[in-house]
């Protein structure tokens, strides 16, 4: 077995580049995918001369309200229709793929994963793209407005059964799932506590595109929660639940497994749910901390996650560039097991491990060779190989393999495998072997071939 | 009832959680837990096991309803069941929905047994359906029980295609520590594709990706990859070589897709013991009536095709369907004619070889648990009675722990 990698000293200090551990393509890649969808060209031309403390500010340092995609949005007139869901499933992917702010459409990923909500039972595409939005716009805001947002939400009132939850007629769904799994985690409350809970979230009703509270089916009446006992309403409510001590835990184990490795160590979930409390639920603060630590740059942390289906099927894409059809994207990604807005059920995703089995790994293999060899106009056109060629000043065998196994793989690849690549690159079905030479059916060849190779590697299923 | 993929991820409990430990874990390790475990039985080594898990908790008492209980409809005032009931016998009737269930079960081929749980109930769909995936209450496991089942029995089988799980995941209950099972979503999307651009290059890109996943003792996480993916190629061998097949029943859409794609499968005479099969959509928290009698409607025709199809071509009683849920309900419904999570619910058997009947008590409606019901079989007693007079396994060793066995084969 290889030696276990240890998690770094000084863990939530600020990584400084230095020669040991120096700001390169293999730490760019790290942070692109994390937060993020993946390296492109451009992101690395951009971050490499900027360093991580100017490289986390350009990504986590953004304004939700003025978004430089909205307009275009506008203009791609009937792009966007909320009479099904394909529509707003692909316009989440085309910002995916588009967007100069990946973090906010990652963040908001991750929220669609945390308070897991689905199209299946919503069945209200314009309360999903509602939810999604409110994702998108508080993402990096106050966890406690998010909490609230996310209890008065169309959408998540008809998921978790908020709209029928009445005085003298609980229902208990919300009340056990923001606790299970959204705010503190299994097994940190009573029977009592979900019962009692249940009361204070009586009364959000839609009116319209929005939750209000009708004060008529509101249950006044006194609660016990927590110990705690008064005539509770849902602010209240969540209050007491993020005044709980696992409640910052739970939030910090969900940050870490998300941005750094699966299995964080307690001290790391302890320094950050400390840091949560003193930054008064605000997430962008905390997100930065993570994002320019010692911990998040360790070896610890590199290849420690296996990409998420939509990390690994728009990264692979917008690495590539093309005109995209962000339909194939969504189709394919739902097909490995991740269909945007069908999360499979309220705990979200799984992740890690449970993406990866023999159908999803086929899967995978076989959309590497789908963006590369499709030839026509959706991914990898010709003209943009071309201009990658030129961009890199591409010419032999050797000068392809090193840049894509930079732009897909961070260059950090085992002993051999460069070789290999070099030996495939050559072949030509005989014994001896060929020159290499770009060549319009080289490229259409062997350099599309590549493509599908590297993303048929274990190292590039990993994030 | 028009079901499709949607309804199947709605609610549905995915896969269960962590299977890392378990993947990676040396294969000898397996070899050692279950080393000389003592197999003798007449059985044939043939029978084939298929799992239907209806993820979301099934309300087990509008499944089964203890008919002639006023109790039942006192609790349930807009949502207990009176009209188009299908009898069993005097104290239970089915769903209006199962009417193909009816008829199995008046066929003798269908067991339904009443109150399966067991102690503490969690209700909780997660931490509930891994009790049910590893047969464990206590504590969290990496394996499940059907991979249990695969690291004892099939120990020394290198078939790649002795489990199948059908789906975009693979459930908790079929991770062993040897050889990954496959998971197939659809036989189009099962295979390596290759660049039709050049035989050559597709030759060599074949080879070259089986090389690039070749197993290594690198990290935990590029082992696990390998080893998944190198098992899939090999899956992959298997499957190409399977024949033409030809339906002879009708399969609803949902899950009689997936039964279909089994009993294709089946057909194809891999040697594989079991598959594994879910649909959701049961966490029915509010105006549950109409969608629970659908979703009823479509696991009882599902299931009752699987087993015409398999009658016509006379394999019906090599085969044994066994459905579960990760809890019932609560006994009383809430207040959007619908019910939250409970406790203890009926499993179902099916199968040619099955003898059919009700099996166990229905549990009392006054003696409660919480306002839940208690269970009266411990799900495990059927797990065991599986395992030992079906798959021919030692359930004492599969389940570390020994259940009474039950009368259904």
């Amino acid at each position: 077995m290889a030696d276990l990698i240890q998690p770094p000293s000084e863990p939530f200090a600020a990584y400084v580049p230095s020669e040991q551990e120096p700001w390169d393509v293999r730490r760019i890649g790290h942070l692109m995918r994390r937060a993020g969808f993946g390296l492109t060209d451009d992101w690395l031309d951009s971050f490499q001369p900027a360093g991580p403390e100017e490289a986390v500010a350009v990504l986590t340092e953004y304004d939700p309200q003025d978004d430089p995609l909205n307009d275009l949005i506008e203009q791609l007139e009937g792009y966007l229709v909320f009479a099904e869901p394909k529509s707003v499933q692909g316009w989440w992917v085309w910002r995916m793929l588009n967007t100069t702010r990946p973090l906010q459409e990652k963040i908001a990923l991750f929220w669609h994963d945390h308070f897991a909500t689905s199209q299946g039972k919503v069945n209200n595409v314009k309360f999903m793209h509602n939810q999604i939005e409110l994702f998108r716009r508080t993402g990096l805001g106050s966890y406690r407005s998010l909490a609230n947002a996310v209890t008065q939400d169309p959408a998540m009132l008809i998921w978790l059964d908020g709209n029928t939850n009445h005085k003298g007629a609980p229902n208990e769904n919300y009340a056990r799932e923001i606790m299970e799994l959204f705010l503190l985690g299994i097994g940190n409350y009573s029977e009592s506590d979900v019962k009692q809970l249940a009361r204070c979230f009586t009364g959000w009703q839609i009116q319209g595109e929005k939750g209000v509270l009708n004060p008529g089916l509101f249950d006044e009446g006194e609660k016990t929660v927590f110990g705690q006992k008064g005539q509770f309403d849902s602010a209240i409510g969540i209050d007491i639940l993020l005044e709980q001590p696992m409640a910052s835990r739970y939030l910090a184990s969900c940050l870490l497994k998300e941005f750094v490795h699966p299995n964080p160590l307690s001290e790391h979930v302890e320094h950050l749910a400390r840091r949560i409390v003193e930054e008064k639920w605000e997430i962008k603060p905390v997100l930065q901390e993570i994002l320019k630590s010692r911990l998040f740059f360790s070896e610890w942390a590199y290849r420690s996650k296996i990409k998420g289906p939509i990390e690994l099927c728009v990264g692979s894409v917008a690495a590539l560039g093309g005109k995209v059809n962000t339909g194939f994207v969504r189709d394919s990604a739902a097909k490995m097991g991740q269909e945007l807005l069908f999360p499979p059920n309220v705990k979200g995703w799984d992740g890690q491990e449970t993406w990866i089995n023999a159908n999803t790994v086929l899967l995978r293999f076989n959309y590497g060779l789908s963006i590369g060899t499709q030839r026509n106009d959706e991914f990898a056109r010709p003209s943009d190989i071309a201009k990658w060629i030129k961009r890199h000043d591409i010419k032999t065998a050797e000068d392809v393999v090193d840049q894509y196994i930079r732009l897909f793989l961070d260059g950090v690849m085992p002993a051999g495998f460069r070789d290999k690549m070099i030996v495939y690159m050559k072949y030509d079905g005989k014994e001896e072997v060929r020159q290499f030479a770009i060549t319009p059916g080289t490229i259409n060849s062997k350099v599309r071939g590549l493509i599908h190779l590297t993303m048929s590697t274990p190292e590039y299923q990993l994030a | 009832m028009k079901s499709s993929r949607r309804e199947f991820l709605q609610v549905g409990m995915g896969s269960a959680a962590a299977i890392s430990l378990c993947a990676t874990m040396p294969a000898f390790v397996s070899r050692l837990a279950f080393a000389e475990a003592g197999v003798s039985s007449q059985l044939a080594d043939d029978n084939i096991l298929v799992i239907v898990q209806l993820s979301g908790g099934n309300d087990g008492l509008n499944t089964v309803i203890p008919t002639g209980q006023d109790l039942y409809y006192q609790s349930r005032p807009n949502i207990g069941l009176k009209d188009n009931l299908h009898k069993l016998d005097d104290k239970h009737a089915l769903n209006p929905g199962m009417t193909a269930f009816k008829e199995l079960f008046d066929d003798g081929k269908l067991a339904v047994v009443n109150g399966c749980g067991y102690p503490q109930p969690n209700r909780s769909h997660f931490r509930s359906m891994e009790i049910w995936h590893t047969a464990n209450p206590q504590q969290y496991e990496p394996c499940g029980w059907i991979g249990h089942y695969i690291d004892h029995k099939l120990r020394g089988s290198d078939n790649a295609l002795k489990a199948i799980s059908i789906g975009a995941e693979l459930p908790l209950a079929m991770v062993a520590t040897g050889a990954p099972v496959p998971s197939v979503q659809s036989l189009e999307d099962f295979k390596v594709k290759l660049d039709p651009n050049s035989n050559f290059d597709a030759k060599m890109e074949q080879q070259l990706i089986s090389e690039l996943n070749a197993v290594t003792d690198a990290t935990p996480a590029m082992q696990f990859l390998s080893r998944q993916a190198t098992n899939a190629m090999l899956a992959t061998q298997e499957m190409s070589k399977l024949q033409s097949y030809k339906q002879d029943a009708e399969y609803p859409q949902g899950l009689g897709d997936q039964l279909r794609l089994i009993a294709q499968l089946i057909s194809g005479n891999f040697g594989t013991r079991v598959f594994y099969s879910q649909i959701g959509g049961f966490d029915t928290h509010s105006n549950q009536v109409g969608g629970h009698q659908g979703l009823l409607n479509n696991v009882a025709q599902s299931i009752s095709a699987f087993h015409k199809d398999l009658t016509a071509k006379k394999i019906n009683d090599k085969v044994m369907v066994m459905v579960f849920s990760e809890f019932g309900r609560r006994v009383a419904q809430n207040g959007s004619s619908g019910t939250d999570h409970g406790a203890a619910g009926p499993m179902f058997v099916s199968g040619g070889k099955v003898k059919g009947g009700v099996y166990g008590a229905h549990p009392s409606l006054t003696d409660l648990d919480d306002g839940d019901l208690k269970y009266t079989t411990d799900f495990r007693r059927i797990y065991a009675t599986i395992l030992d007079k079906w798959l021919n396994a030692d359930s004492a060793v599969v389940l570390k722990n020994k259940f009474e066995g039950m009368g259904i084969v």
